[in-house]
């Protein structure tokens, strides 16, 4: 089979480094953005593949091939973005890694899934660092397109139930945390923003008059 | 001139590393800890001077009346006198200070002043910090090195200045009190002075569990 993977952040690319050496897999290229994608003849590939891709595809690429990603959620609360982030915050420390069906839909609020098919997944742990969850996620991404790309053409699709509830993207500015809200929070739920928002992402600050604190790394010991 | 380094903590040991090859002196020999020190004392040695740096032994008075035993302290002697004087003058508010070499004597920090050199105490964490000191108090030495014997040193006024007890893992301590009262400067202060290889700054809450602050940076408005 020909396959696109469309990725460009540090640990999309050690995903790709490891599933092009798939024996399903005839010849594979690499696209780093948007356009690149589109710069191939993508009606002459079989799948394109998204890993860490975080903006909308668009429907031609979307309506012109079968596409994938994976996203980390299990809850249909959290796939309008940013859904790590968003799940430590609620102190969500197990989700699933699941491979979905990158779709384009212009009238959904969705990011991405908009028709909420999954077709693998696996256990996500959400317990560590920042740096550890990457790490996770890279090993846990490349189970998820080895176990598709072995069961292809055969792909069964699941759909997960739908919920009223949205959590909203998080955005760089949501990532200060109010001087008053900072003293009323617990140990844990410091530990759980400021640990979730570390590099790369946004670090937690707190603002006054004298300047911005960024938090950039902590850790948390439960009463002994 | 003969001298002899002890120096045990990695910062030390890289100001020794650093003049090592200081043509003014001959080194004859480092000592790590206190055993050795004693050991290499037993029968006497031919030194000009001993140099202590950053440890955290006491030194007996036998040894402190028959050597030249010089330290360095990384504050502008007379002030911040006794333990923990990098954290105590960050909590402060003091970035810009000095290292001084002085006498060891039986009175903790407050024998006599052979030179100072200017130090910055700003940075994010205290491996930044450790660069300073290391970077100030080579200087220090290299000019003090070069001085002597043509140097005399000065009668620390001990009258005036500050001292303080070394500080405490507990001290390390952040209350909900503490968040509210705090600037975000004086909160900065507070954590970065406290990052590895100290006991880090924590918060602790109501049910006694704590989040600890390992890393930050601050941007001034």
């Amino acid at each position: 089979m020909k396959v696109i993977f469309l990725g460009k952040r540090d640990w999309a690319i050690e995903v790709y480094n490891s599933i092009k050496q798939h024996p399903k897999i005839a010849k594979i290229v690499l696209a780093k953005s948007h356009a690149e994608t589109l710069s191939y003849n993508i009606k002459k590939y079989d799948l394109l593949i998204t890993c860490g891709w975080s903006e909308e595809i668009g429907s031609e690429i979307a309506d012109n091939i079968m596409t994938i990603g994976v996203h980390c959620a299990k809850l249909d609360r959290y796939s309008y973005g940013t859904p790590i982030q968003l799940q430590i915050i609620d102190g969500i420390t197990m989700t699933k890694h699941r491979i979905f069906h990158f779709t384009h839909d212009p009238s959904s609020p969705r990011a991405h899934t908009h028709n909420r098919l999954f077709s693998h997944e696996i256990d996500l742990d959400l317990s560590g660092n920042m740096t550890q969850i990457l790490e996770e996620m890279v090993k846990t991404s490349i189970i998820l397109f080895n176990k598709y790309l072995n069961d292809y053409p055969n792909i069964k699709w699941v759909e997960w139930p739908e919920e009223k509830i949205i959590r909203k993207k998080r955005m760089p500015k949501d990532s200060k945390i109010d001087k008053n809200d900072f003293v009323k929070m617990s140990a844990k739920e410091i530990y759980n923003f400021i640990r979730c928002l570390e590099d790369p992402y946004p670090n937690a600050y707190i603002e006054d008059d004298f300047g911005k604190l960024f938090f950039k790394k902590v850790k948390f010991e439960g009463k002994k | 001139m003969k001298v002899l380094i002890c120096a045990y903590r990695d910062w030390a040991k890289e100001i020794s590393h650093k003049i090592s090859n200081n043509k003014n002196i001959i080194i004859v020999g480092n000592i790590s800890n206190q055993k050795g020190l004693v050991k290499k004392l037993k029968n006497g040695l031919d030194v000009d001077i001993i140099l202590f740096i950053g440890w955290s032994w006491i030194i007996s008075d036998e040894i402190t009346d028959n050597y030249l035993c010089i330290g360095i302290h990384p504050s502008d002697l007379p002030h911040y006198r006794g333990g923990s004087p990098i954290q105590n003058q960050i909590i402060d508010g003091v970035d810009k200070s000095k290292v001084t070499l002085f006498t060891l004597s039986s009175k903790l920090d407050s024998g006599d002043i052979w030179c100072k050199e200017d130090i910055n105490l700003s940075g994010n964490n205290m491996n930044a910090i450790f660069k300073n000191i290391i970077d100030s108090s080579v200087t220090l030495l290299e000019n003090f090195f070069k001085k002597y014997p043509n140097i005399e040193p000065i009668t620390q006024k001990t009258g005036v200045g500050s001292y303080f007890r070394r500080r405490t893992p507990i001290q390390s301590k952040l209350v909900k009190q503490d968040l509210q009262n705090m600037n975000t400067l004086e909160l900065y202060n507070f954590i970065r002075c406290l990052t590895t290889p100290y006991p880090n700054a924590y918060f602790e809450d109501d049910n006694g569990n704590r989040v600890f602050f390992e890393e930050i940076s601050f941007s001034k408005k």
